[in-house]
């Protein structure tokens, strides 16, 4: 990304476009699907001569109007039913002619798989800029494991459209009934839809999103293409550690309730020689066990990256045989605290374990010796 | 006088180095194997390989079977040869307008196909509903603006669930245009994944003519030779295609050549499951045998620089071969990945060649014998010592990356570098050196059988599970006997179902693979 210029928010190229979609695969910790052709929405909006800019806190009034943007349903269906690119912009203006004003600038709301690139995409087709934040910092499952909703602002009303120009606008009484709703229209308008909700003030965004997600996604982005090796410049960008080395051994993977849910065993190799690790997933990765004891726990941040490159792979190419080094990064501070654990920790994904803060210099995350 | 009824087999493989050929007796023994440098008309290769299989004129009056695997229509895409102008009719209008046709492809590869492209309204939704009504007069514009000679790629939104939109589509371009048109519908071809799918269609509807010269000459070679023989071509499944079908469909021939490897491997062995390390002049490939077939690639495959979704094995590939050189001295001594190729016999030292090769390594080390040893004295012992160590060790990770459980598993050596491969792997019951494993690619082909495919996406509506994967079992099995198998032998090899992530829990991807031996006259089953 280019640094501002005077009082102009800064644009996205091309370039920034890739690296963002590949620091967004590290970030989408297993899951968040596949934000190719998230990217080829996007790159096809600017091909007709339009711009993304980005913008940083005072970059906008306090008081400027915001909304953001996602995409909702079946990763099955939305690699099948492709978008018109019209989606986005439906929903926009029906929640704007519900609200009674426009939008100023739009907020991503999860910085894992087609909802990295997906947002740009509505910034440029409107010349609207799009804030450096997300609501997670990561990928999650649910509309309601976003830090806008923890911390105060609400989902709805949240409009949902489809490519023919079919648009719902919701109200609920809580982001989980919200959650319901939005799911159902989604099958209704054919499995694969966009949302536009959390109308909120820039000011308020600024306090309840991920400050610099958008920022951070292309240094990652930048590193895994450019760095050899790649961890001694990624580990102390992302404030990460390797905390486990090893070899996938047995791989159990199924699906429940619509969710890829499993866990894979590794077993050590290297200074991990002897030692067993259990890494438990629901589509993304959500807690790694040397042992019986909790090392990295959600909302804090696991990725597996492959022993030779170093790239960031998710739950649905795991093999036997894989090996792997196990990247541990520390989340936003506003996922720590026990409302957002409520909402986000490890019991709320049913696991019968309480999240364990992770961080570079207290635990045993180290360099690799052979990089 | 071949007994009715009784009838060998030939097998070829055509790569892009050698032409190999084998002959196979009623009971599957290996009769003659051939290796002869493919022509460049292709068809020279395998009429000189056929000839020299019969020279006992007895065997020509046996022969009744000829299965060809082939790299024409690989080499036409990496190479962007013979390929035909393409139209693409896409059906799901207004979706998927954000993302068009060739989006991605790289741009050499576009331009060899004079594209022309079209998205109209039509398509279905995932439980099988319109998108929106089939934009019919559209279709017709579409058709009139063609010219002889271009092929068309029809391709619909969930076409794999729902493809009526896709044939109404092809009998509208057929019944509009004023001469033939040949058209591909994606729907046969591949599955959920549109912009894969389409790339796979658009890319079988190019290979129309060099499919077409592949078969004519093959026809031809076989019929200069004099064999009266039923004639097929292999595909990337290890099983069979006719000659209409294979010309319909020349997509599934490509990468047939590892596919036959691997089952060329099993059938010399007897083993279903094993690791197999087929070693070529150039690279290694390092696949899975898991009930006899393929283990398939899980991810997307690139071809030529286009992403595709259609089923290929999944191979790892080392840049590691007989014809490896050797680099460094010392500790620093590496091998590969450039290599002599296919000048092994003149290059190679032990061949009285100028450089230093694996294959040099290997015979300095007494792991196997060939060309003259004394062309070697002199080496210092410790460089083809670290040498071979070096390619241990790739050979090891590579069937440790390519193992899909815990526990000692078999290994089978095949190809003309296979003595590369070492004994002493870890957790490895034994590596297996059948004889004719320098051939195995033609014997897999030799070998082929006929199968039968159902992916799609089911609405479980009312019905269970278990009732929706025993319709897709009988459809497939139809589908292998209709396209040949002998009823008595066919059987399920593959049977996956896939619940669609956040859809009510309706809709299910099931996929089911049944495979037969041919009936007939020399279809014998050989498992």
């Amino acid at each position: 990304m280019r640094g501002p210029v005077g009082t102009r928010m800064r644009e996205l190229s091309r370039e920034d476009l890739k690296d963002i979609a590949a620091g967004a695969a590290l970030l989408g910790t297993g899951g968040g699907g596949n934000p190719y052709l998230g990217r080829l929405v996007v790159e096809g909006v600017l091909t007709s001569g339009r711009r993304i800019r980005v913008a940083e806190a005072d970059d906008l009034d306090c008081d400027t109007p915001v909304a953001a943007m996602f995409g909702l349903g079946a990763p099955t269906v939305g690699i099948e039913k492709i978008r018109s690119g019209t989606e986005a912009l439906t929903a926009l203006r029906a929640l704007e002619r519900y609200v009674g004003r426009p939008f100023q600038a739009i907020a991503p709301i999860e910085m894992g798989g087609s909802n990295s690139m997906i947002p740009l995409a509505l910034g440029a087709l409107t010349d609207l800029p799009v804030l450096d934040l997300d609501g997670m910092g990561r990928a999650f499952p649910e509309v309601q494991m976003v830090t806008y909703s923890v911390y105060g602002i609400p989902a709805g009303p949240m409009a949902v459209a489809d490519e023919r120009g079919n648009v719902a606008v919701m109200e609920a009484r809580d982001d989980r009934f919200m959650e319901r709703m939005a799911r159902a229209v989604t099958v209704v308008q054919g499995g694969h839809a966009d949302a536009v909700g959390y109308p909120a003030t820039a000011a308020r965004f600024w306090a309840a999103g991920i400050p610099g997600t958008l920022t951070l996604a292309a240094s990652i982005g930048r590193v895994l293409r450019r760095a050899r090796p790649v961890l001694p410049a990624l580990l102390p960008l992302v404030r990460g550690g390797i905390v486990f080395e090893g070899k996938i051994s047995d791989l159990n993977r199924r699906t429940v309730g619509g969710f890829t849910r499993g866990e894979a065993i590794l077993t050590g190799t290297g200074t991990d020689g002897g030692q067993t690790a259990r890494l438990v997933f629901q589509n993304e990765n959500l807690g790694l066990f040397v042992g019986e004891r909790p090392v990295v726990t959600v909302p804090d941040l696991i990725t597996l990256l492959d022993y030779e490159s170093s790239a960031p792979l998710t739950t649905e190419v795991l093999r036997y045989g894989f090996r792997v080094r196990v990247l541990a990064m520390p989340c936003h501070d506003l996922w720590r605290s026990p409302a957002a654990l409520a909402v986000a920790g490890p019991r709320a994904f049913g696991y019968d374990f309480d999240f364990e803060p992770w961080d570079a210099f207290a635990s045993a995350g180290r360099m690799p010796d052979d990089t | 006088m071949a007994s009715p009824g009784v009838m060998w087999r030939v097998g070829i493989d055509v790569g892009g180095t050698n032409t190999d050929a084998v002959l196979l007796d009623e009971a599957g023994a290996l009769r003659g194997q051939e290796k002869t440098p493919t022509t460049p008309d292709v068809a020279g290769g395998i009429k000189t390989a056929l000839q020299t299989l019969m020279a006992d004129p007895l065997y020509q009056e046996r022969v009744g079977l000829v299965m060809l695997g082939t790299t024409h229509c690989t080499n036409a895409v990496i190479e962007r040869r013979g390929l035909l102008p393409v139209a693409v009719l896409r059906l799901g209008a207004p979706a998927s307008t954000a993302v068009p046709p060739l989006t991605d492809w790289p741009s050499d590869l576009a331009a060899a196909l004079d594209p022309r492209v079209g998205i109209l309204a039509g398509g279905a939704e995932f439980d099988g509903r319109e998108i929106s009504a089939l934009d019919e007069e559209g279709i017709r514009r579409f058709a009139r603006a063609l010219e002889p000679g271009r092929a068309v790629a029809v391709v619909s939104i969930f076409a794999p669930v729902a493809d009526a939109h896709e044939r109404r589509a092809e009998a509208l371009i057929r019944e509009t245009a004023d001469f033939p048109v040949v058209v591909s519908r994606s729907a046969a071809i591949g599955s959920i994944g549109l912009l894969e799918r389409e790339n796979a269609t658009i890319l079988n509807a190019a290979l129309g003519a060099v499919i077409a010269r592949a078969v004519d000459g093959f026809t031809a070679a076989v019929h200069d030779v004099g064999l009266k023989a039923r004639t097929y071509l292999t595909q990337n499944d290890g099983t069979l295609l006719d000659l209409p079908r294979a010309r319909r469909y020349p997509i599934f021939t490509i990468a047939s050549g590892p596919t036959n490897s691997l089952r060329g491997a099993a059938y010399l062995t007897g083993l279903q499951d094993a690791i197999v390390v087929d070693v070529g002049g150039t690279t290694t490939d390092v696949g899975v045998l898991a009930a006899g077939f393929p283990r398939e690639a899980s991810a997307t495959v690139e071809l030529g620089g286009v992403r595709t979704n259609f089923r290929m094995p999944d191979l790892l590939s080392l840049g590691l071969g007989g014809g490896s050189r050797i680099h460094g001295r010392g500790e620093a001594v590496s091998v590969g990945p450039d290599s002599v190729g296919y000048a092994l016999t003149r290059r190679a030292r032990v061949f009285g060649g100028p450089e230093w090769t694996a294959s040099d390594a290997a015979v300095a080390c007494g792991r196997t014998a060939f060309g003259e040893a004394a062309h070697l004295s002199g080496w210092e012992m410790s460089i083809p010592a670290a040498a071979l160590r070096r390619a241990d060790a790739m050979m090891a990770e590579a069937v440790e990356r390519m193992r899909l459980k815990p526990g000692p598993v078999a290994v089978i050596a095949v190809g003309g570098g296979a003595f590369l491969v070492p004994d002493n792997l870890v957790d490895v019951t034994r590596v297996h050196r059948p004889s004719g494993g320098e051939v195995a690619n033609a014997i897999g082909a030799a070998i082929a059988e006929v199968s039968g495919e159902v992916d799609r996406v089911y609405s479980l509506d009312g019905r269970s599970r278990e009732e929706v994967l025993r319709a897709a079992e009988t459809e497939a099995l139809e589908q292998a006997v209709a396209a040949g198998a002998n009823p008595d032998g066919v059987r399920i090899v593959d049977r996956e179902d896939l619940p669609l992530a956040y859809l009510p829990g309706s809709a299910t991807r099931i996929r089911v693979k049944a495979v037969g031996p041919l009936a007939g006259p020399g279809g014998y089953a050989h498992a």
